[in-house]
This record gives C-alpha cells, structure tokens and sequence, in this order.
C-alpha cells in the first residue's frame, strides 16, 4: 500500500483520499494514517502554503484571520 | 513492600502525561534524562499493598532511533529497568494510535494496552471490543478515559493480577508478514540473526529494524555476529529500497487484521460520497461542472452589481448638483468646484462603483469555497496544470490571485523547482485579481449594457488562451519534465456555509479594494488634473495633451486613443489606477472637456452623465480594446516587486513585464479590429 502510494506520487499521479481508499480497497482512516507514517520517515511532506504581502491587515487573499481554505495535500520530500 | 516500574509510552497526544497525572498526582519528580535535554518524569503511587514507579517516556510516533525523544524511549526499554510498559492508543483513531503498538511488537517486556478516549470513540459511533483485540494480542487490553480517575479501575484490577506481568505480546502474525516482504528480503536477514534475539529484541523486531537501516539496530547485532554474517548482512541490506515502506506496510496490515471484527461503527465515518461529488470530482464532467459554476459566478456577480451602478449614478448626479449649486452660492471659486466635482466626487463614485462588482465576486467566491466545493475545483484542474507543465499545487496561487495578484506571487513559495515557480508566477498574473473584476465589470457595464456578460466570458475564454500560450513560452525554458510530481488531496466534505464568516470575508475584501481603490483613484485623478492644467484654461497648451496627442498616432494602431492609452499605461500601476485617468480625462460631456471647462470660468460644471460621457468619449471598438489591454496588463507595480523578490530575478521579471504589455497591446488590437466588425 506505501509503496503504491509512493508510486502514484512519483508518476505524478494527483488523487483525493478517497480514491486512493477505494484504489486500494481500505478506509480513509488507513490512509490517512499511513500518510502520517510516511510523512515521520521523511518520504512525503504536506504543502504549506505561505503568502505574504505588504498589505498590513489586508484581507484580499486571506479569509478573515486564516489563510483561504486549501485542500490538504501531501507531495513527495525531495 | 513490593515495587514496581510501569513505563507509560505512547504517540504525542495519546493521553500519557494525563494517565501519569492522574496516577501520581503530586508524587512527581522531573528532571531530564542523562546528557539529553528531554524531560523526564517519574511518578509514585501505592496500590493494594504495593508501590509503583511511574516513568512517563517522552511522546514519540514510534520507536525508530530519528530523533532524541525516540531513542532515550528506546534506551530506557532496552535497559530492562521497566517491570511493565503500559502502551497508550487514542481509541478515536486506531488506525493510526496503534502503530506504536506495532512498532513495540517483538520487544521482550510485559505490556499491557490501554485504549484511552474511549468515551469520544463512542461518540463516533464506534463499538469497540477490547475482548477480542486481548486475544488476538495475547496481552491485558484496558479501556480507559485518562482524563477521568473513575474509569482507572480496570487498570488497577488488571495490575493486580499476577500474569500482567508475565505475558507477552504475540509477535507471530506481524512477523508472518514481515516473511511475505517482496524478494525475501526479511527471511535473509532474519537468518543471519540469533534465533533467541538479542537483549529485550527478539530476531523478528531486529530483522525489521535492520531492514529499515535503523543505525542503532545495527550497533545492537553487530558484535552477535560473525565477520561472514556481517559482510553478509551488510550486502543484503545495501540492496534494500525503502526498507521503512516495506515493514510500515506490514504493520498497517497487522493493525488492519487487528481492528477486524473488533471494532464496528454504528454509524459510518465516512458519510457516502453524494451524485453530486461523484460529478464534481469526476475526470470528464468535473472540468465543465466547474467552468460553468466560475462563468456563473461571474454572471450572478454583474447581474447583482449593476443596479448598483445605476443607483450611483443618480446619487453622484443628485450630490454633484448640489455640491455645485452650493459652493456657487458660497461664491467658491471654479477651480475648486471642478476639482471636487470633477476629480474627487468622480473617483469616490468610481470606486464605489467599482465596489459592487467586488461584492458580486466575493460573495459567489466566498460561498462555494465556504461549502467546500473550492478545494474541488483545485482537483479537477491538476491534470491542466499538467497540461501546462506545471505541479498540481501551482492551482493555489491561481486561486489565490483571484483576490490578489501579489498574494499569488508569493504564494508560488509553494512550488520548489524555479523554473515551475516563475512559469506559475508568469502565469498568476493573467488572473484577474478583485480590483480588475470591479473595472473590468464597470467599464463593461458601461459601455455594453447587458452585453457586458459577453465581453466577460470572452476575456474568460481568452485569459484560458493566454495562459496556455504563456505556459508554453515560459515553460519551454523554465520547466524539465522532472519537474512534475503528484500529489495526494484531502477534500474537505461539504458542509452548511457559516454565512457569518462568509458576510465579514465579503466585507472586509469590499473595504479593502475600497479603501485602495479610493486612495489610488484620488491620487491618479488629481495628478492627470493637474497634468492637464494650463493658464490661459487651453486644454491644448497642457502638457498631457501635447503627450497625448503626440502619441496617440501611435496609439491608434491598438485602437486605444491617448485617453484610454493613459489609463492602460496608468493600470500597470495599479489597476484602479485606469479609473483615475478615466474620471479625469472623460468625466463631462465630450472629450476631455470637462475640467478645463471649469478651469476656464465655467461655474457650473456637470458630472452627471459620467458612463455617458465615456460613451460620448470613445467607441464600443476603442472600449473593448481598452478592456481588453487592460485586462491583459501587467497586474500592478507590487506584483512586479514582489514576482522580483520572489524569482530573485531582475532578467525574468523584466521578460515577463515585457511579454505582458505586448501581448495586451496585441490582445487591445484584436479585439478593436472585431469590435469594429460587429458594432
């Protein structure tokens, strides 16, 4: 299961949770534990998005006091 | 009195240090573990005629050597000195809690399993039998909520008994699995091992640990091995790839067989994925679906905005008057009316104007974000971006330009390869930002009346063009196929949008463009107003018509003339910045008559009629080629600094500023040759 995630990551294959549950016949809850497991041996990392303007208390990018909402997503740790 | 040691281990947040507060209270000692600066905790208490050390282990994910926490844990098992390591789960979460049960599989010490937050499992529906997990551990399993000292009875009956200390983890079913590993790889080591294990280890534990070039695995079966078996385990365990996915794999199966029949929801997790995100999500209709809710979006935005439009109009023509007739009367002088009404009453109607479209935007943008259908749309377009060369994540910063063109830039920070970040920065700046879509909806507003939605959907469809071409240009120097990689997406479920956040995003984008859009439109006003001040009151002798019409031979090949030339240049500044020059250059009747009117003795001045003096002013061709330059335009001078800052690149900022202008220019053209087609 590890080694078909990393696999899909390094085809740069892009999937939801939810279809690598049903691709390899689990829950969400596995592989979203897995990815935890994967992310503490350094193989994946999850994308943090940062942005920064000039803007003091500017709201044009930002929802209210966070960061417009993302998916979460994880990559591949180079 | 007897004594005893429990250990108390368990991942971050399993509830450790809870149990140990609740089991010691005051009976603590802290310090730190000998030559590391990780905290240590020893507790005591007495129960039924006996004494007990607490040793609360530092919080680790596992019971690999990666990190200082994790091997002063693993030292402190190894050394013996615990009686009984009490393992601690989040009942809520299995799946992942138990992995360090799994990890402790094959160390040679008593252990009993506590599955804490047992009352939050139950809350999620989850029935969980501790029964069965007990015999398929072969170890005391003891439900527990930490953070409740009535539910330890369990614990203390379980610590009573004589065989707690004696049984041991089945390690069998785990290390069949591990046997199963791809090429053999475990049994080959597993040989070479002393079958009786080394220390607290069994062979199985080492072998796994070894297999995941665990450096201090190694040093434990070093000296129990001849120089053959060495040489031999060293050339096994060189040809070994990702050793950590191949056990981790097999853990994550032995907590899978675990948790079978063992636990059952009453109510699913998961709800069941509705038609709807099955067409949201899917490879064919998930694009389309999409372009149709942004395009609607964008249409719900006008249609909203533009009574908007006509109601500052009357409001502007009403408060113009007024304004007029009442400084006239106070005897003010012409130049100031003209510059209040001209200059500043102009530009607060402008922005406000402007306003309307931004709270259209925000308000259909803000609410398919606020339930969840945003982060779909960043799925289905991954393979586009793939298409375009670029990573799945580089959707971020588009959606972030959307609001604003800077945030866009730097949220490329995001993407790791230079190249994809400048191709995406490059790419960022066709978006258009919140100010754009308020001049962008006004100006055609103005000019095409309900056409206008036309003219949106075309820059739309031509922004989708730009941005393919603009892929390929940047892309073809900047991008290396290596560059790509996938990414895993977890989607938020839908939810009921919280129409309060959704109201204060709303408002707090509108008083931001609001407050920009007044201090730039202002200022631009003004300075084309001074700009065109002369003497004699003869707009001719001022320098921004001998600029302008010195230019506007050129000019006219983009179909823009001097006025609408002025704004585009003046929007690379800041995109409300065009609407300055426009309410200074085109705010009476006529061409850039109004102003100098008043200059010239005029009391009375008519600011009325501001859409109808554009109208007046240029032509539908010289105004679609106007939106079109100026959608196409740089985005602003900040997104330059801040594409500089973030490319660290004067030569590609500078390419991109150049590509920019002349692709507007060339886009400016186009549309004025088929505007003088159709109209």
């Amino acid at each position: 299961m590890l080694t078909e995630m990393v696999r899909m990551l390094k085809n740069g294959e892009t999937r939801s949770l939810q279809e690598i549950a049903d691709i390899l016949k689990t829950d969400i809850s596995v592989v979203k534990a897995q990815l935890e497991y994967m992310e503490n041996q350094g193989y994946i990392k999850k994308v943090a998005l940062e942005i920064s303007c000039s803007g003091k208390n500017c709201n044009a990018c930002r929802r209210g006091s966070g960061v417009i909402s993302m998916p979460v997503m994880w990559e591949l740790k180079k | 009195m007897k004594q005893m040691t429990i250990a108390l281990l368990g991942q971050p947040n399993s509830g450790k240090s809870t149990l140990f507060n609740g089991l010691t209270g005051s009976r603590q000692h802290v310090g730190n573990w000998p030559g590391k600066t990780v905290e240590r905790k020893e507790g005591y208490f007495a129960f039924d005629g006996k004494n007990y050390t607490v040793v609360d282990l530092p919080g680790t994910y596992g019971l690999s050597a990666n990190s200082e926490e994790e091997i002063v844990t693993r030292e402190y098992i190894a050394s013996g000195k615990a009686d009984l390591v009490c393992i601690l789960t989040d009942a809520s979460q299995l799946e992942r809690s138990l992995f360090m049960l799994a990890d402790y599989t094959g160390i040679r010490t008593p252990v009993i399993l506590l599955l804490n937050m047992m009352d939050v499992a139950e809350q999620q529906g989850k029935e969980i039998s501790s029964t069965s997990i007990a015999k398929k551990l072969g170890i005391p399993v003891v439900p527990i909520i930490a953070a409740d000292k009535k539910s330890y009875g369990d614990l203390f009956k379980t610590l009573k008994e004589p065989e707690t200390i004696s049984t041991m983890l089945d390690e069998n079913i785990l290390s069949d699995l591990y046997k199963r590993m791809e090429r053999g790889v475990f049994k080959q080591v597993f040989s070479l091992l002393p079958e009786e294990g080394i220390g607290v280890y069994s062979s199985s534990w080492l072998a796994a640990k070894l297999i995941e070039q665990d450096s201090m695995a190694m040093e434990v079966v070093w000296d129990a091995l001849s120089t053959d078996d060495r040489n031999k385990l060293t050339a096994l365990l060189s040809q070994v790839r990702d050793g950590s996915l191949l056990t981790g794999d097999c853990k994550f199966k032995w907590i899978e067989s675990l948790l079978r029949d063992s636990v059952a929801e009453r109510k699913k997790g998961a709800p069941k994925r509705s038609r709807f995100d099955r067409l949201a999500t899917s490879k064919t209709w998930g694009k389309p679906l999409s372009i149709a809710i942004i395009i609607l979006g964008l249409v719900l935005s006008m249609v909203i905005a533009i009574p908007f439009m006509g109601l500052f109009s009357f409001l502007l023509s009403a408060l113009s008057l007024l304004i007029t007739h009442g400084l006239s009367d106070a005897g003010a002088p012409a130049l100031i009316i003209s510059l209040l009404c001209d200059g500043v009453l102009t530009a607060v109607t402008f922005a406000l104007m402007m306003v309307v479209f931004v709270f259209g935007i925000s308000l259909v943008f803000g609410f398919i974000e606020e339930i969840g259908y945003m982060a779909r749309i960043s799925y289905t377009f991954d393979n586009t971006m793939a298409k375009f060369g670029l990573q799945g994540k580089a959707i971020m910063p588009f959606i972030i330009s959307f609001g604003c063109n800077i945030g866009g830039v730097t949220g490329t920070r995001v993407i790791d390869s230079w190249g994809q970040r400048v191709t995406t920065m490059a790419l960022s700046w066709v978006v258009p930002c919140a100010a754009t879509w308020g001049v962008v909806g006004l100006v055609s507003s103005v000019f095409f009346g309900s056409g206008a939605v036309f003219v949106v959907l075309s820059l739309f469809a031509v922004a989708l063009l730009h941005m393919v071409i603009t892929s390929k240009i940047f892309g073809k120097q900047l991008i290396k196929d290596s560059d790509r990689s996938g990414l895993i997406m977890e989607l938020p479920p839908y939810h009921k949008p919280k129409y309060k956040n959704l109201l204060r995003f709303v408002l707090n984008r509108m008083g931001d463009v609001l407050i920009r859009a007044l201090k730039i439109i202002i200022l631009v006003s003004v300075l084309f107003w001074a700009l065109s001040y002369t003497a004699d009151g003869n707009v001719e002798n001022s320098i921004i018509y001998t600029i302008g019409t010195f230019i506007e031979p050129v000019t006219l090949w983009f179909g823009l003339r001097w006025q609408t030339f002025m704004a585009f240049i003046a929007s690379a500044m800041g995109k409300e910045a065009a609407l300055g020059v426009l309410a200074s250059l085109f705010n009476t009747s006529g061409e850039a008559a109004g102003i100098w009117a008043a200059m010239s003795g005029q009391a009375h001045v008519n600011t009325s009629s501001l859409g109808g003096a554009l109208l007046t002013g240029i032509s539908k061709a010289e105004a679609l080629a106007f939106i079109y330059a100026f959608f196409f335009n740089v985005p602003c001078l900040m997104a330059v600094a801040s594409t500089q800052q973030e490319s660290h690149s004067v030569r590609w900022t500078f390419r991109i500023v150049g590509y920019y202008i002349v692709t507007a220019l060339l886009m400016a053209t186009l549309a004025y040759y088929i505007g003088l087609l159709i109209f």
